[in-house]
């Protein structure tokens, strides 16, 4: 017999087991995400594979300035030793390994457990229920194997190569190696496991509403637990570099040293602290699996099998206020058009009702504040008026949720429910970037009334005022600039805009932050002892919407109306000469 | 055959469904007839095993559902109410998965999905993604999946929606051949027309109590009506059609 029958037959054999066909659907259903009816997930995922490796990868490339040996010798730094160098940048690794997998479980999160798709396609075949809940634990088990495998992949590889640099001997090429390997796929699986363990236990314990109810919280929490343990690698790497982590006993609380430790572990370098660090991390990889598993069943138990008794409905908010007196108030004075008003009710309560929209609105939201948060945190006070990180934060926060809600409005809902505006529109309406704009603003009201009270009851009712003219100035300009080219009903078009060239606008987004927050805020600082000064911002404004001016004027009457376009147009019609 | 005997489910303690009795026998075809909210779908999952009844069973050949819901499972036939597939799969690879899940052999399976697939004109599309297909394509991937094993049970679940007319043509005529090879089915619908024509007999519930059960021909005659529509009008109404027609127009043209 030849090898390839035999294995032609093997891999036969393990596709007609039922066992496997599970695994394989339920994997694909996560690996596609839970929206349904979308064609593009096939890109999407091997986009998102590529694109989770990079964090990796460029703080390898970043660090192999510092472990160059000619640039050692330029600095006449002659006894560097790469082995304790690279400890507090193996911190970094594992922060950026948790981050990474922790934000892809947290991705993954709806698609994580069964549901009703699964219900009425797989339940009704004669297939045993333990099977299905055996087959969906293995898969979520693959997924987060793929995941960590993939986003620590490039920097397994990279990483001991350029701290190994200067060095000829393969042995310490490999010890560096294996314990960076062990620490950060260790570290990735921790992360995941948590997050996946924490979603289990509140579906375990919550009945189906209630956990519909508080998820998007619960997910936002985690993210900003995340991002808290990555802003602040920084300070704990300085501990590291100074051999002092012994000595700080709260440090042994943070997960992500544990598995500093195990990485000491697996190059056999581990003093009593490391070691004790490694048995926790090792002990915490074996009982967030233990538990995450444990509350899958549970979860299981009480939602799937008697997911069938269960009505769905929408989750969120009914949000009746909006036809209420602030929303007549708004409708007379703000909302002039009945496509403003009609277009911006839509936007809020698919907002406050679409967990993938609520999502993408809180990911922003919560790397705002802990940006804003840690500047405010690092910069400190400086009494007796506002400090400039005091003006600085609010303004990082609304950036962060002007960018996110300016995404997010590219993010398509149910396809099939855009045909009632494209019949109720008229193609030439030009007043897509007006709604955008308009409703960017209208939704950050509350930050700015909410920060600009703070700043009043803190400085008294002149600062509170000037902060929230100038919160409020900024909002409308940034939400006006970047709404400019928006041809949409938000969320109604698939065409999603921000896939090209997203590389690029990324970029653009770092150094806009200085233009938008630190810039004014210093000019705020300067100006708080004499709120006159605060008319330095006219030329400034006076430059950035004559240019939004500009680009408006020149743009064509087919560049502002409204569009539904569900597809790229291709560049070179060609021609059926055949026919 | 199969057999419910005063099947009850409760939600929080009140009735969806309640005292539900009937037998189909095989080579039986029950419709079950009501408005939304009288129970048809709580029923169905009954009788596939999704829901557990509060009271009252489910039996099959004299057995209880429950006792061995696999066995069950694998000599029934579902076809739900709304083809939600995976959309990222292909017609042929949800059809290979059924195939496999119901324990085909690999060259039996691929042979009738191929048939299949030709005979409900959906061969051409097999490996096109079923995001791509439309809803009457995908109930024809559901009713494909339906017959793959050849069931002795068959439950269809509103079965005709969103199939064209040359479908639902077949689909009828498929139905009515099914139960004279001696299948039991159970056809849920709306579709008043459909059910007189292929149903040997008929059920009718309204907010969860059975409120007619006979044979399709001599449900009008019993109940002493012109025809089934007049029937099922009267039996389940409770408000005036041509009234509350006639007050939306007003609403319209006010």
């Amino acid at each position: 017999m030849s090898d390839d029958g035999l294995s032609d037959r093997i891999a036969q054999r393990v596709e007609d087991n039922p066992l496997y066909q599970l695994v394989k659907l339920k994997l694909g259903r996560m690996l596609h995400g839970a929206n349904p009816d979308s064609e593009d997930f096939d890109s999407g995922i091997g986009v998102a594979l590529s694109v989770l490796t990079l964090p990796g990868a460029f703080l390898s490339l970043i660090l192999f300035n510092k472990y160059g040996s000619l640039l050692h010798f330029l600095r006449g730094q002659l006894k560097f030793d790469p082995y304790a160098a690279s400890l507090p940048d193996e911190y970094l690794f594992i922060v950026l390994a948790m981050l990474v997998s922790g934000g892809v479980a947290l991705w993954k999160w709806d698609t994580l457990f069964l549901d009703r798709r699964d219900l009425v396609n797989i339940v009704p075949l004669p297939v045993h229920t333990r099977q299905i809940f055996q087959a969906s634990l293995l898969a979520v088990a693959l997924l987060a194997l793929i995941f960590c495998v993939d986003v620590n992949a490039v920097s397994a590889v990279l990483y001991p190569l350029v701290v190994s640099a200067s060095q000829e001997s393969f042995l310490f090429w490999s010890g560096i190696a294996l314990g960076h390997v062990t620490a950060i796929l260790a570290a990735s699986l921790f992360s995941f496991a948590a997050v996946f363990a924490i979603a289990g236990i509140f579906m375990a314990g919550l009945s189906a509403r209630a956990f519909q109810a508080v998820s998007l919280y619960l997910r936002g929490a985690i993210a900003v637990a995340l991002l808290l343990l990555f802003s602040g690698a920084f300070s704990v790497t300085a501990y590291i570099g100074q051999g002092t982590v012994a000595q700080h006993a709260a440090l042994r609380y943070l997960p992500s040293i544990w598995f500093l430790g195990v990485c000491q572990w697996a190059r056999g370098d581990a003093g009593a602290t490391f070691r004790h660090f490694a048995f926790l991390g090792l002990i915490g990889l074996v009982t967030t699996a233990v538990v995450g598993a444990l509350a899958y069943a549970l979860a299981y138990q009480r939602h799937f099998s008697r997911m069938a008794e269960l009505v769905p409905s929408p989750s969120g908010h009914s949000l009746a206020g909006l036809n209420s007196l602030v929303g007549r108030v708004l409708d007379r004075t703000i909302l002039r058009t009945p496509f403003e008003r009609s277009g911006f009710r839509f936007v809020v309560r698919t907002l406050g009702r679409s967990d993938r929209h609520r999502a993408a609105v809180a990911v922003f939201a919560a790397i705002g504040l802990v940006a804003g948060t840690e500047y405010l945190l690092w910069s400190g006070v400086d009494p007796p008026g506002p400090s400039t990180a005091q003006f600085v934060s609010p303004l990082i926060l609304l950036y962060c949720c002007i960018l996110g809600l300016r995404y997010t409005f590219d993010l398509p809902v149910e396809l099939n429910a855009n045909w009632v505006f494209r019949f109720l529109i008229a193609p030439t309406l030009e007043e897509g970037s007006t709604l955008a704009a308009k409703t960017i603003v209208l939704l950050l009201l509350p930050i700015i009334v909410v920060v600009s009270v703070v700043f009043g009851m803190g400085w008294g009712f002149v600062v509170g005022a000037c902060e929230a003219l100038v919160l409020a100035v900024l909002s409308v300009t940034l939400a006006t600039g970047i709404a400019l080219s928006f041809r949409k009903l938000p969320f109604t078009c698939a065409k999603a805009a921000f896939q090209q060239n997203a590389l690029p606008k990324l970029l653009i987004c770092v150094p806009g932050i200085f233009v938008f927050a630190m810039l004014p805020a210093n000019l705020q600082h300067w100006a708080r002892s004499n709120p006159m000064r605060l008319l330095v911002f006219v030329p400034f404004l006076a430059v950035v919407w004559w240019g939004i001016y500009e680009v408006r004027s020149r743009q064509v009457s087919f560049e502002r109306q409204i569009t539904f376009q569900e597809t790229d147009e291709t560049a070179i019609a060609l021609l059926n000469l055949s026919a | 055959m199969l057999e419910v005997r005063r099947l009850t489910k409760l939600y929080n303690s009140l009735p969806a469904v309640q005292n539900v009795s009937f037998s189909i026998a095989p080579g039986q075809i029950l419709g079950c007839l009501g408005p939304n909210g009288s129970g048809k779908s709580t029923t169905v999952k009954m009788l596939i095993g999704l829901l557990q009844p509060s009271s009252g069973q489910v039996l099959f050949n004299g057995a209880d559902i429950h006792a061995d819901l696999v066995g069950y499972r694998k000599q029934l036939g579902y076809v739900p109410e709304e083809p939600n597939l995976y959309p990222y799969l292909s017609g042929r690879e949800y059809l290979e998965m059924v195939g496999t899940l119901r324990g085909l052999g690999r060259a039996q399976r691929d042979q009738k999905i191929a048939d299949l697939l030709q005979l409900f004109s959906m061969y051409p599309h097999r490996d096109g993604s079923i995001a791509s297909y439309s809803k009457g394509m995908r109930q024809r991937i559901l009713l494909i999946a339906a017959l793959l094993d050849n069931p002795t049970l068959l439950v269809f679940d509103e079965p005709l929606s969103g199939l064209d007319v040359m479908s639902a043509l077949i689909f009828k005529n498929l139905i009515r051949r099914l139960g004279e090879g001696g299948r039991t089915v159970f056809y849920c619908s709306h579709v008043l027309e459909v059910v007189e024509k292929v149903c040997s007999h008929l059920l009718i519930l309204r907010a969860g109590d059975v409120v007619a059960y006979e044979a399709a021909a001599d449900l009008p005659r019993v109940r002493k009506e012109a025809s089934l529509e007049e029937t099922f009008a009267h039996l389940v109404s409770e408000i005036d059609a041509e009234k509350v027609a006639g007050e939306i127009i007003e609403v319209v043209a006010a």
